[in-house]
């Protein structure tokens, strides 16, 4: 079973992202495999009732449609759970809400879905942000041990995608560390896995992703320290551990919608 | 998209008779049907006891604070968990073509395809607008047909603000006739049991004809639909309901088509908020 | 006393044209009727009765058009009128009343207008009458749909077997097909007119009825009241769809 780390590099505005610095370096440092591109789509929205001015936010609820590259045709809706108690389970990452519940529905289903929710459903509803990320860069080194995913985040500019600096909102990094050594207990129904919650990364495999990472970009003055970091397991991309109910891959589309609903 | 309709209802004794006759005009055989409707209630939202009262000291946020009215109250609308129970053998193994009429009542046909070991179901989340306004030829609404493929869509449908109320299964016969669906059906009650076992629940689909009706005489209803995915286009929107009222003039003799009763087709819940605007 | 216009004098002529025309077909009904054997078909009677009534609502409406000029004129005989010889005809032209034969004529015409405002015994109440037109479109739907159009024989006819039956004549006619062959001649049709669809279509519900209707105990059709009678209404069955209660 992966690990993946997930990295979110804000960039003040008017300022270049380093992506295309740290894609060449890499290529050009370790014996990286280009895969096809990385892209997503996330479209925010956030419970109507929350956004009044005398409402608590922090128990705002957050519905994400999520569109990964990582499994195509497929679209993931997630919506949070109302909070009215403080979560319980303390091995999870400060500053995350209790994990969302995820569906998937068929990419070609996810713009009529944004628009009943932004018409019909506003009551409950309302849009908050949409972030894509177009033509990032996926990369495997070490024979796919490990895939590193790298792509600058923009809010959409409408049809004509002119991507200018104004709406470049930063640059997330993605690094998956496919383990096959060390065997876990894996997860069957894909319906009970989102109660048992045993996603979380050992420390170690944070530290080893963490340090991945720092190697990867030494040399090239990024730093990564100001990111936001978010570690979660996912699913295996081992054929044998395939999924009855096809890409769907939950834990990877909670962690990028965890990321992406607070993208400062 | 939109959805334009006629409906009307047909007693048990003509139940043949008019499958028959729709099988003639549409030139296919009926395709039995079977889906569970699982209704979902939206929950009032909690900001619309909050709202402040008018006039606040904020007056910069006045502006935000009216369009947030507005939203929350742009209306509660019932949604449905549609589960299509998709036979297992593909129906075009029948050669003899008269199979499904010869029964003499099409339930049994029914019953035979499901009675098929397990059915896979294919649900949606089904939103359906209330009917537009005003005296129109032929009922008009919006409606969004979103496939669920899966997760554990009771639970979400939960977060996403909505409760389970109730289940019931439609069962009946699908033609088609160029863009028009001509569907025949009538609804059957099932026990009710809570929301997850219902999304999960088929032992009922091999009896199906032993589920109580909900309408004691044993009538059918009749639905003749068009769905216009841009139903905003006025020469669409034209076209649909002239092709509609084709249909009801071709098929006067056998059943009487109308718009629907909007009252009864109203899908929005009424808001029961502890204040009032 | 003014002398006529010319055309008073054209409306007089064209009046007794067209009662000659009236008187001319009237003849030929009688001649008709006493000549002819057998009797003449019942079509050409029926081409005397049109044309002796069109020619009668000519004369109504001629008359009624110079009605103002044909009261106001009288007739009286000149001097040079040989009034010796043709004493009939004067006699008949001066004569202000009606002949008595003709006056009786005229009574029993006018009692047969006055009759239905007098509400006679012999007509029907208007609920009976309201009742009678409630049933009939039905009755007569139901009566043409057991019959196969278009033939020579009704189907009881074909059932008892149609050499009993007798026409009077020898000639071809056509009986009503089969139930099986009537089905074939649908699907033959249907695949040749796949055009037009309208009509086509029309077609098809029409005969898909009669044939129902003529299979044995199939007779629910005129009963639309009673279909919806303990149906449900189609508002509930909506409301619980959309409402799930």
């Amino acid at each position: 079973m992966p690990s993946t780390g997930l990295f979110f590099l804000p960039i003040a505005p008017n300022q270049p992202s380093p992506s295309a610095l740290l894609v060449s370096h890499i290529s050009r440092s370790f014996p990286a495999e280009t895969l096809p591109t990385f892209h997503l789509d996330h479209r925010l929205f956030v419970d109507t009732s929350s956004l009044l001015p005398n409402s608590d936010t922090s128990l705002r609820r957050y519905t994400s449609i999520l569109t990964l590259c990582h499994s195509p045709g497929t679209t993931y809706v997630g919506t949070t759970p109302p909070k009215e108690k403080p979560p319980a389970a303390a091995s999870d990452p400060p500053a995350t809400s209790p994990t969302s519940t995820l569906i998937t529905i068929p990419s070609a289903h996810a713009d009529p879905f944004t628009q009943l929710i932004g018409t019909k459903l506003q009551s409950h509803w309302a849009h908050r942000q949409s972030l894509v990320v177009d033509n990032g860069t996926a990369l495997a080194l070490q024979h796919e041990e490990w895939i590193v995913r790298i792509g600058d985040v923009r809010t959409p500019t409408g049809r004509s995608g002119q991507q200018t600096a104004s709406n470049l909102r930063g640059m997330i990094v993605e690094v998956s560390f496919n383990d096959t050594t060390s065997v876990r207990p894996g997860r069957k129904d894909s319906a009970d896995q989102q109660d048992t919650q045993h996603s979380g990364v050992g420390k170690d495999d944070e530290t080893l992703i963490r340090g991945f990472l720092d190697s990867l970009f030494d040399g090239t003055g990024v730093q990564m320290a100001s990111s936001r970091a978010l570690f979660r397991n996912t699913r295996s991309t081992n054929p044998e551990d395939k999924d009855r109910s096809g890409v769907a891959d939950w834990d990877l589309a909670s962690l990028y919608m965890d990321m992406l609903r607070t993208p400062r | 998209m939109h959805e334009f309709a006629l409906y009307g209802q047909v007693s048990r004794d003509d139940h043949h008779r008019t499958l028959q006759q729709l099988a003639g005009y549409t030139r296919m055989q009926p395709q039995e049907t079977v889906e569970i409707h699982l209704v979902f209630k939206p929950r009032t939202p909690a900001g619309l006891d909050h709202l402040p009262s008018a006039g606040g000291s904020q007056g910069v946020m006045q502006q935000d604070v009216q369009k947030l009215k507005t939203m929350l109250n742009a209306g509660l609308f019932y949604l449905q968990l549609v589960g299509e129970v998709v036979p297992d053998k593909p129906k075009g193994t029948e050669n003899d073509e008269d199979v499904a009429m010869s029964n003499g009542d099409g339930d049994h046909a029914e019953s035979d395809r499901s009675a098929d070991e397990k059915s896979a179901v294919r649900w949606s989340l089904d939103f359906k607008d209330t009917p537009e306004p005003g005296k129109q030829p032929v009922s008009t609404r919006l409606v969004s047909r979103i496939s669920m493929t899966d997760g554990d869509f009771v639970r979400f449908l939960d977060n996403f603000g909505y409760e389970y109320v109730s289940r019931y299964i439609v069962v009946g016969s699908k033609f088609y006739d160029h863009d028009t669906t001509l569907f025949v059906h009538k609804v059957l009650r099932l026990s009710q049991i809570s929301a997850d076992e219902a999304v999960r629940d088929t032992s009922f689909l091999p009896n199906i004809t032993e589920l109580p009706e909900l309408d004691g005489s044993g009538g059918y209803t009749i639905q003749a639909s068009i769905d216009v995915v841009d139903g905003n286009n006025p020469e669409l929107k034209e076209r649909a309901t002239r092709q509609l009222l084709a249909l009801k003039e071709a098929l006067k003799q056998a059943v009487d088509l109308t718009p629907g009763d909007r009252l009864s087709l109203d899908t929005r819940v009424p808001v029961t908020s502890t204040r009032t605007q | 006393m003014a002398d006529l216009l010319t055309d008073q004098v054209r409306a007089l002529d064209q009046t007794r044209q067209r009662l000659l025309a009236l008187h001319t077909s009237l003849i030929a009904l009688r001649s008709d009727i006493a000549t002819q054997s057998p009797l003449p078909s019942w079509p050409a009677l029926q081409t005397h009765a049109n044309l002796i009534s069109n020619n009668l609502q000519t004369i109504v409406t001629q008359l009624s058009e110079h009605r103002e000029a044909f009261q106001s004129t009288v007739a009286f005989p000149l001097p040079q009128f040989p009034g010796k010889e043709r004493s009939f005809i004067l006699e008949t032209l001066l004569r202000t009343k009606l002949e008595p034969n003709v006056e009786e004529w005229v009574e029993e015409g006018e009692n047969i207008t006055l009759r239905p405002r007098k509400g006679d015994q012999r007509g029907l109440s208007d609920a009976d009458l309201s009742a009678l037109w409630q049933w009939a479109p039905g009755a007569a739907n139901k009566e043409a749909r057991k019959q196969k159009w278009g033939a020579d024989f009704t189907l009881e006819e074909k059932q008892r077997g149609m050499s009993n039956v007798i026409t009077g004549l020898h000639r071809e006619l056509v009986e009503p097909p089969d139930e099986e062959g009537d089905e074939e001649y649908e699907e033959e049709e249907y695949e040749v007119t796949d055009e037009d669809e309208d009509e086509e279509d029309e077609d098809k519900m029409e005969v898909e009825q009669t044939k129902s209707e003529t299979i044995p105990g199939g007779g629910t059709e005129s009963a639309p009241i009673l279909r919806s009678a303990n149906q449900m209404s189609l508002q509930s069955v909506h409301k619980f769809m959309t409402t799930g209660r």
